[in-house]
């Protein structure tokens, strides 16, 4: 059996013009309905503020350039103090390190048992 | 640089592109109420997830999260279905009661859509029997026809939102293409 339809005949150009026509039959209670979830929608769009760019809140502030540079959520605040608290504990423990090896050093320039190594260059 | 969209921007897509987006839904679940939750939620689902993006990606991937929001009310149906009909098996049918001619009244009255005095009668018929054939289409070839020539997507934008290859959309598209010319030729139309 031979097919003799010719879809060349159908302009789905056409179709999609008559389609984009009937969304103009929509009844005011589907668009109003429509604007409500777009309404909705944009309530909760995800906004990703720069971590320590200005906000347009702090440019009309009188507290400076320092207000300008702070974090503006709680987010980036914790994890700076978090990175503060760790790069003071970093510090303190290299200290410590230093500290126990002058001692080490006094102790065995005291009991004259300094080894060989302090004195080759 | 990528430019990150604005609400501006995306307030001005999603008007741009709900009405058709309500049409997509329509005729993938034959239901304006069903249809109205599946495009609350893809605007949503946007908002939520890409408001951030530039706004020259929001129509691919509006089109890709509206056609997964559709894809997932079909599963919920087919879950609900299954149990419906699981349970009306073990209950005893009450049909003649439960029929009421002004439900039907009801739902005709809301599906009608305001008159346009303008658009003849012939025109809306004409829409009415496309969207009819639209609707008996296979999903994939519906959406792909949707997608390529009423959204104005290119094969690859296409592919990308149907989550499949550049030939399946062709193949997709062409046998839309036949499958509603064949229908409208067998309803005596032809388009101007």
């Amino acid at each position: 059996m031979t097919n003799k339809f010719d879809p060349g005949k159908l302009d789905p150009k056409k179709v999609a013009q008559l389609l984009t026509q009937s969304t103009r039959q929509l009844d005011d209670a589907t668009l109003s309905a429509l604007g409500n979830a777009r309404q909705n929608a944009m309530k909760k769009q995800l906004v990703r503020a720069p971590f320590f760019a200005p906000t347009p809140a702090s440019l009309h502030t009188s507290a400076g350039w320092t207000a300008r540079l702070l974090p503006h959520s709680a987010q980036p605040w914790i994890a700076a103090g978090l990175l503060a608290v760790l790069l003071g504990i970093g510090a303190g423990y290299w200290q410590h390190l230093e500290e126990q090896q002058i001692d080490e050093l006094d102790v065995a320039i005291l009991t004259d048992e300094l080894p060989i190594e302090v004195f080759v260059d | 640089m990528i430019k990150l969209s604005t609400s501006a921007e995306l307030s001005q897509f999603l008007s741009s592109v709900e009405r058709r987006a309500y049409k997509h839904a329509v005729y993938a679940v034959r239901d304006n109420h069903s249809a109205l939750d599946i495009v609350q939620d893809a605007m949503l689902k946007l908002a939520e997830k890409y408001g951030d993006k530039p706004a020259e990606e929001f129509p691919m991937l509006f089109q890709r999260i509206l056609q997964n929001t559709i894809r997932d009310y079909y599963r919920r149906q087919k879950v609900r279905s299954s149990w419906v009909t699981l349970f009306s098996s073990l209950q005893p049918k009450h049909d003649e009661e439960e029929f009421d001619p002004l439900d039907i009244l009801e739902n005709s009255e809301n599906q009608t859509s305001s008159p346009i005095p303008e658009e003849s009668l012939q025109q809306k018929q004409m829409i009415a029997l496309i969207e009819q054939a639209l609707e008996k289409l296979p999903a994939r070839q519906r959406e792909a026809f949707l997608l390529r020539y009423w959204e104005g997507l290119d094969t690859a934008e296409t592919a990308a939102a149907m989550g499949c290859t550049e030939g399946s959309v062709k193949t997709h598209c062409s046998r839309a293409v036949h499958a509603l010319a064949a229908s409208l030729k067998a309803k005596g139309i032809e388009l101007p």
